[in-house]
């Protein structure tokens, strides 16, 4: 556990305090600890290794026409993010360098925050990682990160799409409240829809409550 | 409790449209007690669709009717002087639905039906409907229909279709899909495919496009989509959520959730994005807006008392009044096709079931499933039946179930399925 003084708490619990959410039941049978969701955790965008977020670019949307006697007609290619959207890769720019990102010993390698149950209050183990973070976009003003907020499956999918938005919302209020200007952050709330661990207990449930920082 | 299973000999001989995801298991529980007893008999010069079999089992999913068992057919009658009335009535029949296919002009056909009352040998319908090759399963829905009203004064809903969210894979190679079916899931097509999440369909009151929310590019954007040509319309993308999509009746609107002010608001926006009405003003979590049939009113989800609950409010805004109070999570509500009823997610202990309130006050609750994780519930546009999405075996799989108890029906294809959402009108 890592050590935090008391000063440091009081200053997460006022920020936090705008954006927490009412009820932080007790952790279930089988949910993982914080330590043990840290140590799972190794960076670059958690289970999915490297570079954080890359997975999810370049797939592109294909829509197709259906007849009404049921049989598909024509279709339509449409790019990821060629449409002007935020976000999409809109990037880190400048000649700055960025490498200690995927360097497992550098304190900017973890970037997944966990969340207790319907909570999108940050817990004070994540200051460290958090200040890591503020650290090293204070200093490369080209950086940009993107904070993805998740939810577990519990709950209706378009509630879980704003608990999600809260939670990035939480981390975004800490990242701007410690200096870090608007303008480097964006947001986007995935709800449930993507898991790191796709099954349906409390560890997993653990797992996939989460903001990750995608640079 | 009777557990029928249903392999679905249709697939096999239904010449086109058949692909390993086609696959379909339908699978029927609970019980059929006060259903009423009809005999669909298999159709003469049955081509390459067994049409009785399909108009059997869209009856026999309302809960409403129970078909009797082929191995139970002493005869096999396809007009109506073929039928032997006596015979019918041991078997305690009280309907009787017989039909052939015949040949039509230019690989066309033409399906003759009746449907007759045993006891007093009565036609209470028949008809003779064109139907080309590929559109056999559509005209099977039709007169399915066409007995369903007139056996209970109520519109069919089986010429509909469902549009649903599948998933296959993991990680970079996930694809999600919008897929569209026969109501009886039979048929899917996929018309939009995405390595992003898609989320939230939602049909235009014509039944001719749909809304839904895109994650492609990093962003989260809600698009229209016309259904026969597959062109689509970017109608919000703002910083944040853009999420929950709802036409209002009259088609010209969409009911939405936005956070681009800084938290989930209900917003309402022309159907080309081009006008917007802020409806909701709260810190909290205001999302999944739905209309009322008159498209006076919306409920939606907020969070506003500490807990999700139901709201409701002018659609042209003003205050809100808190509609659900039983239970410490309500959400997802959708109205019922006459308004009077809402059809909503609930908490209870740890379980997520479907269960319908009044849509006045909240009361009376009903529970129509178990849990422990179903969502997304929306009636069939007769509002006899829901449609939602359910957990089996750790995968999504979509769920009908009559409003008045009965036989439910589950929807199993290979990948998850979930969201779904019933066609507002048959073609």
């Amino acid at each position: 556990m890592k050590r935090i003084s008391l000063a440091t708490v009081l200053t997460l619990t006022s920020v936090l305090v705008l954006t927490g959410c009412s009820s932080t039941p007790k952790e279930e049978d089988g949910a993982l600890s914080a330590d043990e969701l840290d140590a799972m955790s190794d960076g670059g965008g958690g289970r999915y290794g490297g570079g954080g977020g890359g997975r999810y670019d370049g797939g592109g949307v294909t829509t197709s026409g259906l007849s009404d006697d049921g049989s598909l007609s024509g279709s339509n290619q449409y790019d990821a993010g060629g449409d002007g959207s935020y976000g999409g890769g809109g990037g880190n720019g400048g000649s700055q360098d960025f490498a200690e990102l995927n360097n497992p010993s550098s304190a900017v390698y973890q970037k997944i925050v966990y969340f207790d149950y319907d909570a999108s209050t940050i817990e004070p183990q994540y200051a460290d990682l958090l200040r890591a973070h503020i650290g090293f976009l204070r200093q490369k003003p080209g950086a940009r990160v993107m904070l993805q907020g998740h939810t577990d499956e519990r709950g209706t999918r378009s509630y879980n799409l704003a608990l999600g938005d809260r939670r990035t919302d939480a981390v975004r209020g800490f990242l701007l409240a410690e200096g870090v200007p608007a303008g480097q952050i964006t947001t986007l709330s995935y709800g449930e829809e993507r898991p790191a661990d796709a099954g349906h207990d409390e560890r997993a449930w653990s797992l996939n409550r989460r903001v990750e920082l995608v640079y | 409790m009777t557990r029928l299973i249903i392999p679905l000999l249709m697939v096999l001989l239904n010449g086109w449209g058949v692909t390993a995801e086609a696959k379909l298991t339908i699978d029927i529980t609970g019980g059929v007690e006060g259903a009423q007893p009809i005999a669909v008999v298999p159709f003469g010069n049955t081509g390459t669709v067994d049409m009785a079999a399909i108009i059997a089992a869209d009856l026999a999913r309302t809960g409403r009717f129970q078909p009797l068992a082929r191995s139970d057919m002493v005869k096999t009658p396809h007009t109506e002087q073929e039928i032997d009335f006596p015979g019918w009535q041991l078997l305690s029949t009280t309907s009787l639905v017989v039909g052939r296919i015949l040949p039509g002009a230019a690989g066309s056909y033409q399906v003759e039906f009746g449907l007759f009352d045993v006891f007093s040998g009565k036609k209470l319908l028949s008809r003779t409907q064109p139907s080309s090759a590929r559109g056999l399963r559509l005209t099977a829905h039709r007169i399915a229909d066409e007995i369903y009203h007139a056996l209970t004064g109520e519109r069919g809903v089986f010429a509909g279709r469902i549009a649903y969210i599948t998933s296959r894979g993991r990680g970079a190679k996930e694809r999600v899909m919008l897929r569209v079916a026969e109501a009886d899931g039979h048929n899917p097509q996929t018309i939009v495919d995405s390595a992003d999440p898609l989320m939230s369909p939602a049909w235009s009151p014509d039944g001719r496009r749909l809304a839904y929310v895109s994650f492609e590019g990093r962003q989260a954007s809600i698009y229209v989509q016309d259904l026969a040509s597959g062109r689509r319309q970017r109608v919000a993308s703002h910083q944040g959520i853009n999420g929950s999509p709802a036409f209002s009746p009259d088609g010209s609107r969409l009911a939405v959730t936005l956070s681009k002010d800084g938290n989930p608001e209900i917003y309402v926006i022309s159907v080309d994005g081009g006008q917007m009405t802020r409806i909701t003003n709260h810190p909290a979590i205001d999302t999944e807006p739905a209309w009322s049939p008159d498209g006076r009113t919306l409920v939606f989800t907020s969070d506003r008392g500490g807990q999700p609950q139901i709201y409701r409010t002018s659609a042209s805004g003003g205050a809100a009044q808190r509609v659900t109070f039983e239970g410490d999570y309500n959400a997802a509500a959708n109205f019922s096709p006459d308004g009077r009823t809402l059809v909503l997610v609930t908490r209870v202990g740890k379980q997520f079931r479907i269960a319908t309130v009044s849509a006045a006050n909240g009361g009376g609750r009903r529970f129509l499933s178990g849990g422990p994780l179903d969502e997304s519930p929306s009636f069939a546009p007769n509002g006899s039946m829901v449609v939602y999405g359910s957990q089996n075996g750790g995968r999504g799989v979509l769920v009908v179930t009559p409003i008045a108890g009965g036989a439910s029906q589950r929807l199993t294809q290979d990948g998850e399925a979930r969201e779904p959402s019933w066609s507002p009108v048959p073609r």
